[in-house]
């Protein structure tokens, strides 16, 4: 039987690699070489080497979007890990608890583009429902973007950090209230050490998507005003498809690359802690 | 049952915060059966004089809310069933069959869930470009399907692996070819993981916005998700925010349709898919 199932392997294997090689696996290792060009897409790649890395370690612009990036991605981890802990603990054993956690999950349904649009236009300062300009102010666009990304996306975190506190065993919550536990003191000291897993690995999560972020700052903001909303994604996109500078644009995937795979390794290595036992 | 304060505090901040998603909504649908002058006259929570159901049909046709449609559930149904239909394959014998080179092709396969978008998105722009597919819909379905068979093997594989071994034996003895017996056996069995799957690349490859972004230059072959971006523009010179509104909420009531009736799965669905990571 072994060696009859074996004559599956290429025809079973064949379709799904060759589509995968050919158009991920070899794009994503051709952006390393295109990185070491100078290239417009149009004439021959001109071999560069570690020029553009050396231009962008002094691009003024890069700097500012990574310190955008980032304040995206802190702010949103602000805003978005209470909140989404927040809803999935109160709306456990609540009345209209589900209820309530199909409103918040809700959004997640819209296209981003949707999504983005309904915030930029509920703030617009003409006909939206806030009188005051908030998008187009550099102190506040950015706090604005995020509370949209948080706003689409929260229900899904909700969801999982539900799926968290469902692991939990009841007897432990109990014990600790019947020795006269607050409810605050419950969570502090009996379910959160043991979801610490878990929350980690969503941090985890949640820095590699923000620092990826795209679709909300190109449909709300352009990266404006004054580049306030300039993101690593929005900057990379703009260099590639705006400027026709390819190789540049393949030198910041590439060290966006390199640094959300960095960031992954050392914060999974910083949070580790012993593991709980249930 | 006494009353207890922070039991209303809590029921009042939440029902507060669900509020804003109802409300979105309900303040997206009131604008797109105002007229235009109306919307910029009166307060944005009027609701309107006389509804315009026109504006929906106007969306519909002149705005090409229809063309946008037709664009997205072909690039979704195609790329979904293709990528399906490959990857359950090449699941299974990663999972079943033993070969040598076997491990290193997981670890191949595996390898794609942590490539994004931007890493491939430069290379991939010239390689559409040379095989004459940049700016249609078919070169886009041909990205989603290889961009959806990393996590779908990954998924797929460990469903595989977990099924009785007897399965195949029985059918073995039965006489029954080796892809005789995947195809009526084990894949009925595969069902409900296939299902899984199939739902989170439909709302992947439905809300797909950079790949569709970039590849899509002709604005005939345009998804949703770029189309209405287009539509944005398009409205800021015409002031026909209406009929922008209007397109917005024809685009949200499949996807809401599709959410109310397969909550539940969906929901179980994205904790799976959130944790690709």
């Amino acid at each position: 039987m072994e060696r009859q199932k074996r004559r599956l392997v290429v025809p079973f294997l064949l379709p799904a690699f060759a589509a995968y090689a050919f158009f991920m696996l070899y794009p994503a290792f051709s952006t390393f070489y295109v990185a070491l060009t100078d290239w417009n897409g149009v004439s021959a790649p001109d071999f560069v080497g570690l020029g553009n890395l050396t231009e962008l370690a002094a691009d003024e612009t890069f700097r500012s979007t990574i310190g955008n990036t980032v304040t995206f991605v802190v702010i949103g981890a602000m805003i978005l890990f209470p909140g989404a802990l927040f809803f999935a603990y109160v709306t456990q054993k609540l009345r209209f608890g589900k209820v309530y956690r199909f409103f918040i999950l809700a959004p997640v349904v819209l296209s981003v583009t949707t999504a983005a649009l309904l915030w930029k236009f509920l703030l617009n300062p003409n006909f939206g429902v806030v009188g005051v300009e908030l998008l187009g102010q550099p102190s506040t666009a950015m706090l604005m973007v995020v509370l949209a990304t948080v706003w689409h996306g929260i229900g899904i975190w909700m969801l999982l950090f539900a799926a968290a506190f469902e692991r939990v065993p009841v007897e432990l919550r109990e014990a600790a209230t019947l020795d006269g536990a607050s409810a605050f003191q419950v969570f502090r000291h009996v379910v959160w050490p043991l979801i610490w897993d878990v929350t980690r690995t969503l941090l985890i999560l949640w820095m590699i998507q923000g620092l990826q972020t795209f679709a909300f700052i190109i449909a709300m903001t352009g990266g404006g005003p004054l580049r306030s909303t300039e993101v690593i994604g929005t900057y990379l996109y703009g260099v590639a498809f705006t400027e026709g500078r390819f190789g540049y644009a393949a030198t910041i995937a590439v060290v966006l690359f390199a640094a959300i795979l960095t960031l992954t390794l050392s914060v999974n290595r910083l949070t580790k802690r012993e593991s709980e036992q249930y | 049952m006494r009353v207890r304060p922070g039991r209303v505090a809590l029921h009042l901040a939440l029902a507060s915060y669900c509020l804003t998603s109802v409300g979105a909504f309900v303040w997206c649908v009131m604008v797109s059966l105002k007229t235009n002058p109306e919307f910029f006259s009166t307060s944005p929570w009027s609701p309107p004089v006389s509804p315009q159901f026109d504006n929906y049909a106007q969306a519909w046709n002149t705005a090409q809310i229809s063309r946008f449609f037709a664009n997205s559930l072909y690039t979704t149904v195609t790329s979904v069933v293709l990528g399906l239909l490959i990857s359950v394959m090449a699941a299974y014998v990663l999972a079943r069959v033993d070969f040598p080179g076997r491990g290193l092709l997981r670890m191949v396969f595996l390898s794609g869930l942590m490539m994004p978008g931007f890493l491939v998105i430069v290379p991939l722009y010239f390689l559409l470009r040379d095989l004459g597919l940049l700016g249609t819909l078919n070169g886009l379905v041909l990205v989603y399907v290889a961009s959806h068979v990393p996590f779908s093997v990954f998924i797929l594989h460990s469903f595989f692996a977990s099924l009785p071994k007897e399965l195949e034996e029985a059918a073995y003895v039965d006489g029954a070819s080796p892809s005789r017996t995947f195809f009526r056996i084990i894949l009925p069995q595969a069902m409900p993981a296939v299902t899984g799957v199939a739902l989170l690349n439909t709302l992947t490859s439905w809300n797909e916005f950079f790949f569709a972004l970039v590849f899509l230059t002709d604005e005939a072959a345009q998804t949703i998700p770029v189309g209405i971006l287009g539509l944005q523009v398009n409205a800021q010179y015409a002031a026909n925010w209406v009929q922008l509104f209007a397109g917005l909420v024809i685009t949200m009531l499949p996807v809401l349709v599709l959410f109310a009736v397969a909550q539940d799965r969906i929901a179980r669905g994205l904790s799976t898919g959130a944790l690709k990571g």
